[in-house]
């Protein structure tokens, strides 16, 4: 039993940063602009998140410098898909394009600034970067299975950031059910034409559905740098921003199926490592999660196929 | 040829544009060291230049060619980066976003490895066969991406990232288990025997007669979709694809057999890497080169006949930037940032600030 | 009628494009308060540009539009909205996966600091649905309605805004007649109530059902107006369709009709809207044309891809920019789009450019076609030229059957007789042709049977000749109906029923 809640809390901490660009990548596509750019978009918030606490102002007192990071991040994030509503809402270029580009971007403009402002092309590892902080319950010591469950293994608490995601995609389905905003960006995205001739501002929607993700995405990022781990290294999403878009794909742009499917995503990847006290080559293993995430693709379009043949044939 | 039709040739409609993104992209570049160097000029000009040759007069009166191997890398990558270029930009006329290039590109490299380790036939065939194994299985495998978006709807841009994860997976596990060479120093297959290898051009290099394989490679692709049938289906599926299924075109087939191809060569791109530039394959080569085939083919507007041109272009700033970094305190890594910064001064289809009527 | 009682008023009011083409010259109309007024004419006669320049999507070149007396210019939707002029638009813009409620405050909801307030929005739509007769379920999804119903949240939609003058753009033309019935008792009472209704329609029966007053528009003039209860319908026919065009073209068969090269039997397709196929029998014989009318949405297009699936069948598509061409590829490339596979113009796989090249100029000179050359990107020429190469790429195959939908739709009158002749020609070698068209003077020219669809199923089958537009109207809205109609060849010819009403 206590196994089970470990390995819960292990992919809880893994699903994490693809939930927050899951949740930014799904803000986006409702909006009906699809951002391919998560993967950059995560990538510069982990990194100014790290450069921004090392070269901090002196005077900033400790227990603010996590936050300063984390605002620095954020803020980072916020730029990056600026740029890419600027390319293609004034610009013209087509979306998924400036999308990629911008990724690649990031990935270069990170290694390079890493190797020059912190003189190590690898990682910030030398210096000590700090972690937001974790949230605890006190006084659960009498229940071992709740005091794990809220507190974590070390009795810390969890990340609160980890707390933040499921919070956060609450958050989002009351803008979507419940706001104004949130009704003129789901009809912006639905149907254009609609939204246009009921005097909806569409180019401001989009904007909105552009930023809104870049700043989920962002705070994935930063979880990456000051939460699952405390430093920045060079390609450290590791493709979490292209599995958080498959997660919108498998979860047919709803709320519940895309957490959902990050939620998979996450637990492929800890399902890795757990299997890797096996005796099995490391690469078969490195090999699940892309697996699983391709079958999570494919399946839906497989089961309409066979519905559709069966069909055919009666 | 008129001079018209050449230079119309030589010169198609987005040449300008990419041309001034090239030179808006550098002048940043030079802007970006100046943050961080404390000789920027000389760093920039490094960068620029570094890759030249140098013709030095020697002591005995005769003339040398000096710092061939840098440029030597420039044009080896040159290859390799418009095989992957032209990979790319197949599927893309068919408007497919496929981005399988760095899988396909692993796999053909361990299928063209396979091939030149275990041939034990006429010496003459061991390169064509292991050429050619090398684009079955960059070509298979481009087409398994194919297949899942035709028959499951599956997107293909994520499909073919996480395929590419899992060629570098089966890359990797068969070097460790089956191909590894015990007397190396790092994990790695043995050094490919003579009738597997190219012979070195320029010495030290890389630079073999695959060079030709470039011009060649951009002769068919531009020959393939200007002139054949399949390249006819390609372009029109992707141009309209409404028309395209009312007119009757194979639709499906075009999409499939487009990534294929892509596939193939990649394929070929990782063969050259394996049996030209480096002579064996090393466990943890890079990942990464896909994507600057992406690089190259949006550089070059999807037109075969500026992928040379364009692969030429980053080939020479990814060596300028290994140079400065040698002389300067400036990381090379910079060479990567203009790289992606002028692909996104390509894309802009208009200015802000310039109100052109619809 | 007093001045003060004219809500709307149009002086003169004109619309020339850009391109030249005249859409409306010197109109001159009013509307009173409580007065539900018919606007008829055919496709192309100028009705959806008047609409447009009253909502404030188009700005008149010429004229004047009066609202209460005084002169208004609307440059966008919104200030039309402003001045109480609600648009019910041919296509219905609901959002599907919305309420009802939530499609009708669409932009203007209920909310208190930002956050929606539901029940209030639920509230106010119960409250129009019950003042107006407009029956209405608030929590509804509007993708599930019917067509009909939708419609009804779009009026819905305007009555919240505050409009007291509606504008419905063909709002019958794909209802049924108990939904038609519905929409118009929900416009009486909504007249009764003060507001004003100008209703877009091509549609008689609506002008003498509904209708106090009505206008008749033609090639963008109006060419009659008065009260519909002096009116009466074929007078209004006459006056819509003018008197049938002296055929401009030769459309005598050469030859008698030979054997049948397209034969369908009880052809179905269900989809839940009027454009479906309901036990559809035709057969057409070579050396023929059948022609197919219809309002538009009454199952011909979907009956044109049905025949042109069948192999062997050329295909004019309906929609010339998405299914006919590829706008950004060459005239060459979209002409060999169907014949490409054999030789001449490919060998193994290998396009011969030269012969391609050939048979393009070929094609450009033997249509009329002006370009600067094969390698032009088609998307640049004109209408008219593109729909030549369509039509010539269709023949190119030397097809047995065509199937022709909107041949000539948007293209010039020179280049549409053109077509036409070449249909003939097509016609006259043997070939089996069906031509759906919205345009019955074509189909009255060039046909020898014409069937008419409505909802699905012929409703009607006749001899071509001897013809009148007036007659067909009545079929086409589904009021006359011959009973057991189909388009087979050995079908008896009923005299056509003349709607006397």
């Amino acid at each position: 039993m206590i196994a089970a809640v470990l390995v819960l809390l292990a992919l809880l901490r893994a699903a994490t940063p693809i939930l927050y660009a899951a949740l930014g990548g799904l803000l986006s596509e409702l909006g009906g602009k699809i951002n391919v750019a998560l993967e950059g978009l995560m990538l510069v918030a982990a990194f100014s998140a790290v450069i921004a606490t090392i070269f901090a102002p002196p005077g900033l007192p400790l227990a603010l410098l996590p936050w300063w990071g984390c605002a620095a991040g954020l803020l980072a994030a916020l730029l990056l898909a600026a740029l890419l509503a600027v390319l293609h809402l004034e610009c013209r270029a087509d979306l998924v394009v400036a999308g990629i580009a911008l990724n690649l971007l990031a990935a270069g403009l990170t290694v390079f600034l890493l190797a020059e402002l912190a003189g190590d092309k690898g990682s910030t590892a030398r210096f000590a970067t700090p972690a937001l902080p974790a949230l605890h319950v006190g006084g659960l010591d009498g229940w071992p299975l709740l005091n794990l469950l809220i507190n974590g293994e070390a009795g810390r608490g969890h990340h609160v950031l980890v707390l933040g995601a499921p919070l956060l995609a609450f958050c989002l389905w009351l803008f979507l059910a419940h706001t104004r905003a949130g009704a003129w960006l789901r009809a912006a995205g639905e149907h254009p034409a609609a939204a246009h001739a009921a005097g909806i501002p569409l180019r401001r929607m989009h904007y909105l559905a552009l930023l809104g993700s870049g700043l989920l995405a962002g705070l994935g990022g930063v979880y990456l740098a000051m939460g699952y781990l405390t430093l920045f290294q060079a390609d450290m999403t590791a493709g979490r921003g292209y599995l958080a878009l498959a997660a919108i794909f498998v979860g047919r742009r709803s709320l519940p199926g895309v957490c959902a499917a990050a939620l998979l995503f996450g637990a492929a990847g800890v399902l890795a490592t757990r299997l890797g006290s096996l005796d099995l080559p490391p690469q078969l293993l490195a090999m699940l999660p892309p697996l699983t995430t391709i079958a999570a693709l494919a399946a839906p379009g497989w089961r309409r196929l066979d519905s559709s043949k069966r069909r055919k044939q009666a | 040829m008129t001079l018209a039709a050449m230079s119309t040739f030589l010169a198609p409609p987005g040449a300008r544009r990419a041309l001034a993104a090239v030179g808006v992209a550098l002048l940043a570049g030079l802007l970006l060291i100046a943050c961080v160097s404390d000789e920027p000029l000389r760093a920039w000009l490094i960068l620029l230049t570094g890759p030249l040759p140098e013709l030095r007069l020697a002591a005995d009166g005769s003339w040398h060619w000096r710092r061939l191997v840098r440029f030597g890398t420039v044009l080896q990558d040159t290859v390799t980066l418009s095989l992957l270029g032209l990979a790319v930009l197949i599927p893309f006329r068919a408007r497919q976003f496929a981005l399988g290039a760095d899988g396909q590109l692993f796999l053909g490299a361990l299928g063209g490895a396979l091939v030149g380790l275990a041939w034990s036939g006429p010496g003459w065939m061991a390169l064509p066969l292991a050429a050619m194994a090398a684009m079955l299985a960059g070509g298979l495998w481009g087409a398994a991406t194919g297949i899942l978006k035709w028959r499951c709807g599956a997107n293909e841009m994520v499909v073919s990232l996480m395929l590419n994860l899992v060629a570098i997976e089966i890359y990797r596990l068969a070097i460790m288990t089956w191909l590894r060479d015990p007397g190396a120093g790092f994990p790695a297959t043995p050094f490919l025997p003579p009738q597997a290898s190219f012979a070195p051009l320029i010495a030290n290099t890389g630079v073999s007669a695959m060079l030709a394989a470039a011009p060649l490679a951009v002769l068919a692709v531009a020959l393939l979709l200007g002139r054949t049938t399949l390249g006819y289906e390609i372009r029109v599926t992707g141009a309209a694809p409404g028309f395209a299924a009312t007119a009757g075109l194979p639709v499906g087939r075009a999409m499939i057999l487009s990534m294929a191809l892509g596939g193939v060569l990649a394929g070929l791109a990782g063969f050259h890497i394996g049996h030209a530039v480096l002579g064996r394959l090393p466990v943890d080569l890079a990942p990464g080169l896909g994507f600057e085939g992406l690089l190259v083919a949006l550089l070059a507007r999807h037109q075969p006949r500026a992928i040379i041109g364009a692969a030429f272009f980053y080939a020479w700033l990814r060596a300028g930037g290994q140079a400065m970094e040698r002389s300067t305190d400036v990381a090379r890594e910079i060479a990567l940032v203009l790289q992606a910064l002028v692909i996104v001064l390509v894309m802009a289809e208009r200015w802000p600030w310039r109100k052109e009527s619809a | 009628m007093s001045e003060q009682s004219v809500r709307l008023a149009l002086r003169g009011l004109g619309k020339r494009y850009p391109n030249g083409v005249l859409a409306n010259d010197g109109i001159d109309l009013h509307l009173a308060r409580g007065e539900i007024h018919a606007l008829i004419g055919e496709n192309g006669a100028g009705k959806s540009t008047l609409v447009k320049m009253l909502y404030g999507l188009e700005q008149p070149t010429a004229g004047a539009i009066l609202l209460d007396g005084c002169a208004v210019g609307f440059k966008s939707p919104a200030e039309a909205i402003r001045a109480g002029i609600g648009l019910v638009p041919q296509h219905v813009q609901l959002v599907p996966s919305f309420s009802v409620a939530r499609n009708v405050v669409l932009g203007a909801e209920p909310a208190r600091g930002g956050w929606l307030r539901h029940r209030a929005a639920a509230r106010t739509v119960e409250d129009l649905a019950q003042r107006y007769g407009l029956a209405a379920d608030p929590a509804a999804l509007a993708g599930s309605l019917s067509l009909g119903q939708q419609q009804r949240v779009e009026i819905l939609k305007a009555l919240y805004r505050g409009a007291d003058l509606l504008l419905l753009d063909e709002a019958g033309a794909v209802l049924s007649p108990d939904e038609a019935d519905a929409l118009y008792r929900a416009l009486r009472k909504l007249a009764d109530a003060g507001l004003s209704v100008l209703l877009i329609t091509h549609k008689i029966l609506d002008v003498l059902d509904v209708a106090d007053r009505y206008t008749v528009l033609r090639r963008g003039r109006v060419v009659a107006s008065g009260r519909s209860r002096e009116a009466d319908a074929a007078g209004l026919a006459a006056h819509i369709v003018g008197r049938a065009l002296p055929p401009t073209v030769d459309a005598a068969p050469s030859a008698a009709p030979s054997t049948v090269l397209l034969r369908a039997r009880g052809l179905v397709r269900v989809t839940g809207s009027a454009e479906c196929l309901d036990n559809v029998d035709l057969d057409v014989a070579g050396g023929e044309i059948l022609g197919i009318a219809g309002v538009e949405g009454n199952g011909q297009a979907l009956l044109a891809r049905v025949l042109a699936g069948m192999g062997q069948v050329a295909l004019v598509p309906e929609d010339r920019l998405h299914d006919g061409v590829a706008p950004t590829l060459s005239i060459a490339d979209n002409a060999i789009a169907t014949s490409y596979r054999s030789p001449p113009l490919s060998r193994r796989g290998w396009l011969q450019r030269p012969a391609i090249d050939a048979a393009t100029r070929a094609m450009l000179s033997e249509y009329g076609v002006v370009a600067r050359g094969p390698e032009q990107p088609i998307g640049e020429l004109s209408g008219g030229n593109m729909q030549k190469i369509v039509l010539a790429r269709a023949l190119a195959s030397r097809p047995r059957v065509l199937v022709a939908c909107q041949p000539t739709r948007g293209v010039d009158i020179g280049a549409a007789q053109f077509l036409r002749t070449r249909l003939l020609a097509l016609r006259d070698s043997g070939a089996a042709i069906v031509l759906v068209s919205a345009d019955l003077d074509e189909i009255l020219a060039l046909s020898s049977r014409v069937a008419v669809m409505h909802r699905g199923a012929i409703v009607g089958h006749f001899r071509a000749a001897g013809l009148a537009p007036r007659t067909l109207a009545g079929y086409m809205t589904g009021a006359l109906r011959q009973p057991q109609a189909a388009a087979r060849i050995d079908s008896l010819f009923v005299a056509p029923v003349e709607d006397t009403r």
